[in-house]
């Protein structure tokens, strides 16, 4: 072999090998196929593919379950009826807790700090039962959703306006 | 709402008249009915003289505050002006307190048509004082009372002796021994407390650090209910006053909240919502359930009786919006009686029984209007003046108490019972809400 083309491999090696390393599992075949002494035994001493595909999974996991905690299903104005996007969002959440048989959730019903606490309280109440309703009508089992109302005793949103009114009409998830 | 010029000009003729004979003839046991629906009947100046030392340096702290309670409570009235003692000719301190000794036109030329003098005597501890009414046109005497007591009883004389000038000059003693129930946040959260009518002695009955609302005196004002979520879900507690003693009376799945006890005293109307719709309950006040009283799809919430206890006044979304209903208890039958605007709630039946106190949403500000049971005659009592909500009445239906952001917090507030005359009870740190009139009866 001539050096020049000794020193190509190497070039080549480092290069795809540092590839490799940057694009994570899909390089793995190129890897094994590859002599790189030096670079395969950082990687030994580092974590191996199955864990490294473990912790995306578990970090996908946290993902969806912020995205159900956080995802809210609005509604309108001294409404309890479900919206289109409320409903989208409504499965969703069907689609998670499907995901994830063993969890048990209570669904928390808001309104916004207009009209007399009492009344929010009662609506609340509506707003909470009708997204289980919604949920049972998904296939979700009724004895894993607990609901309760606050009316408008737990504004999201501290603010007077339209845009926080409308952050504070909601159903919310909480995991038990 | 404007009423045109000659209607006020019609209305003070009559009033004249109605209340003429007794100052024509000018006896002393002339008395002077105020219609407490006239909106432009004027106010009677009175001046409320301070009390007079009759022996000894003690006690001058709780006589400034007897006078100044006497004033205050007489300008809560609606029926008074208390006029600035800044301005009176005659020294307290040397002043003579029998009309015999009295300059009356000393107190004329200040403007007052009544007045109020007293003297007291205190050795530190116990305190006795003697307070008189007068007519100042006529120069006589209308009622004397002497009361005796400790110190600490002082504010109490003065009320006692204020309901009395309201008793002589309307016919009917005044409200200002009673206490008035509320929710602060004060401490961060929602508690329950308990003060004087006009906001005076606060106590916290709750110490939940949770949220703790709608509290609802019982007839004979030994007990109150409310709604906590102390043990995480919104429950139904009784409270006995006497002892502070709590017990939760009602905890089914969903809500337990808006109690009202029935005249009778041992039956109360409630909200739950065991099947998720929230309808009305008559329970004991043990919170058995007697019977469900509403069965309709949409929430029904907040009932308030009748004060012959035969009705129920109630909020209901049946028709497509929230709005005032009456349900006949006996017959179960049920009638809308608010058709104007899409947004009413928190009736208050008055304990004169002819008119009901609500809540009106328009254009996102809530105020407060009364009206006939027959759904006649609403009429709007605050205006303008940003949120106010849940009126609560005096037990003689003369004022109203109720909440309001106009000041830009939240506090109680009282006004006469056709909006006049509005002055602020709550005073402390937070928003104070949900007020609750005591009745007559106070231990």
């Amino acid at each position: 072999m001539t050096r020049k083309v000794f020193v190509g491999l190497i070039v080549i090696v480092f290069a795809v090998t540092g590839l490799g390393l940057l694009s994570g599992c899909a390089k793995k075949e190129l890897r094994t196929d590859m002599p790189a002494p030096e670079v395969t035994k950082k990687e030994a001493a580092g974590p191996s593919d199955a864990e490294l595909r473990e912790q995306k999974l578990k970090e996908e996991m946290a993902r969806k379950r912020m995205v159900f905690l956080n995802e809210m299903v609005n509604f309108d104005f001294d409404k309890s009826d479900i919206r289109p996007d409320a409903a989208e969002v409504l499965k969703n959440k069907a689609a998670w807790l499907q995901e994830n048989g063993e969890v048990m959730v209570i669904i928390e019903g808001h309104c916004d700090e207009r009209g007399t606490d009492a009344y929010n309280l009662a609506l609340g109440e509506r707003r909470a039962q009708a997204a289980k309703a919604f949920l049972e009508g998904l296939g979700i089992a009724a004895t894993r959703m607990d609901t309760i109302s606050y009316g408008e005793e737990r504004p999201l949103d501290p603010g007077h306006n339209e845009d926080a009114w409308a952050k504070n009409r909601r159903a919310q998830f909480v995991i038990k | 709402m404007k009423r045109p010029v000659g209607f006020v000009v019609f209305f003070l003729l009559t009033l004249s008249v109605w209340v003429g004979p007794g100052f024509l003839r000018g006896t002393a046991e002339a008395r002077v009915y105020i219609d407490i629906n006239a909106p432009y009947a004027r106010q009677f100046p009175v001046a409320v003289a301070e009390l007079k030392p009759l022996a000894g340096e003690s006690g001058q702290e709780a006589a400034r505050e007897m006078a100044e309670t006497i004033r205050s409570d007489l300008e809560f009235s609606g029926i008074f002006r208390p006029l600035d003692p800044k301005g009176f000719l005659e020294d307290y301190r040397t002043m003579g307190l029998t009309a015999a000794e009295t300059k009356f036109q000393a107190w004329s030329m200040v403007g007052a048509e009544f007045l109020v003098k007293g003297g007291y005597t205190s050795d530190g501890t116990s305190f006795v004082c003697e307070l008189r009414l007068f007519d100042v046109r006529q120069g006589q005497m209308l009622t004397g009372k002497r009361y005796s007591g400790t110190i600490q009883d002082a504010r109490l004389m003065a009320h006692k002796f204020a309901d009395e000038i309201m008793n002589q000059v309307t016919g009917e003693p005044g409200v200002f021994q009673t206490k008035m129930l509320y929710v602060s946040t004060e401490t961060g959260y929602k508690e329950v407390y308990l003060s004087d009518y006009d906001g005076n002695a606060p106590i916290k009955l709750t110490n939940y650090r949770s949220i703790s609302l709608d509290p609802a005196w019982s007839p004979d004002n030994r007990q109150i209910a409310f709604t906590s979520y102390k043990d995480g879900q919104p429950f139904l507690y009784r409270m006995d006053l006497g002892n502070r003693g709590v017990r939760r009376i009602l905890d089914r799945k969903g809500l337990n909240i808006t109690p009202a006890y029935s005249p009778t005293g041992d039956q109360m109307a409630v909200t739950l919502s065991p099947d998720g719709d929230p309808e009305l309950f008559l329970v004991t006040t043990a919170g058995q359930v007697i019977k469900r009283l509403t069965n309709s799809r949409g929430i029904d919430v907040q009932p308030s009786f009748s004060p012959d206890g035969t009705k129920l006044a109630f909020v209901s979304r049946r028709q497509g919006s929230p709005q005032i209903f009456i349900m006949d208890l006996a017959s179960g039958a049920s009638r809308r009686v608010t058709f104007e605007g899409k947004y009413n709630t928190s009736p208050a039946w008055s304990p004169r029984g002819d008119r009901i106190a609500y809540v009106g949403m328009e254009n996102n500000e809530f105020n407060v209007f009364t009206i006939a049971p027959d759904g006649s005659d609403r009429q709007q009592l605050t205006w303008d003046q940003r949120d106010n909500e849940s009126p609560s009445w005096s037990p003689d239906g003369r004022l109203m108490a109720f909440s309001s952001t106009r000041h830009g917090g939240q506090a109680i507030y009282i006004m006469t019972a056709n909006g006049g005359h509005v002055k602020r009870v709550t005073k402390m740190r937070g928003k104070q809400t949900s007020p609750g009139w005591s009745g007559r009866l106070w231990r």
